[in-house]
């Protein structure tokens, strides 16, 4: 069949390119999402990880030699701090603190020296239920932060 | 069929159609592959939910986590089950299981 200036299949031909054309820039568009996700997905599992290793043995209460699992004794937080500065290094940041009632239980927040504020293009969070002495009404909550 | 230089129109039809089961298996496949972190990350807050509660059955939880019969109807639940053995039971029925101890922690992010 053939028209003033174009067959049929020159139509159908080009309809074909299109797809092409459209589905190969709609795929590359992914793909850089998708690279950005993968970079979240590795943030995301060390931010659980870390925060895994803080409530289970870092931060955990001794006693008798018996490590108590989410019972987070302040007196240890030092050592999260330089867990961190050893296991992220720039350019990744981190920040990790405790929310706890009352406030003054609470210890000082830990920041690597960039930070993990909303200017960064990606942050993982990690929240886990801990137990404090002294704490009161809810159980107090560890947030640790990693991003670049 | 029509046929043209290069294609038939039998052809255009076939690349379309595969074109189309192309497209819904990569959406398929890649939707399967994206809450894996979560249930990890809920199966270790339903943890924690057990062992804190060992330290303190008064205290509630925080706000942004829901447990137990308020999950019910939640997309993404995270579950612990934690073994435990009851070795004040007599030690004739070592064999028993009724020396063995369960309990299960169902949590839900709230919102």
């Amino acid at each position: 069949m053939k028209g003033q200036l174009f067959t049929a299949d020159v139509l159908a031909s080009l309809l074909i390119v299109t797809v092409i054309v459209a589905y190969t820039t709609w795929e590359l568009e992914q793909v850089y999402n998708r690279a950005s996700d993968t970079e979240y997905e590795k943030l995301n599992a060390l931010a659980n990880d870390i925060a895994q290793m803080a409530v289970k043995n870092i931060l955990a209460n001794r006693s008798g030699g018996v490590i108590r699992a989410n019972w987070i004794e302040p007196g240890r937080w030092s050592l999260l701090s330089g867990n961190m500065s050893e296991m992220i290094l720039p350019p990744y940041g981190y920040e990790a603190n405790i929310t706890v009632s009352p406030a003054s239980l609470a210890p000082q927040k830990i920041s690597s020296s960039t930070g993990c504020d909303n200017t960064k293009a990606n942050i993982a969070v990690a929240r886990r239920i801990i137990y404090m002495r002294g704490a009161t009404g809810e159980f107090p909550t560890l947030t640790i932060k990693v991003c670049v | 069929m029509r046929k043209g230089i290069v294609f038939t129109m039998d052809a255009v039809y076939a690349l379309y159609i595969s074109f189309l089961i192309m497209s819904t298996l990569i959406i398929v496949l890649e939707a399967n592959t994206n809450y894996s972190d979560d249930s990890l990350a809920l199966a270790r807050l339903s943890r924690d939910v057990y062992e804190v509660k060992k330290y303190d059955q008064v205290m509630k939880l925080p706000n942004f986590v829901l447990n137990g019969s308020d999950c019910d109807g939640k997309s993404y639940i995270g579950s612990a089950i934690v073994f435990g053995y009851n070795d004040t039971a007599n030690d004739a029925n070592w064999q028993s299981k009724s020396n063995v101890t369960t309990k299960s922690e169902k949590v839900c992010l709230n919102g």
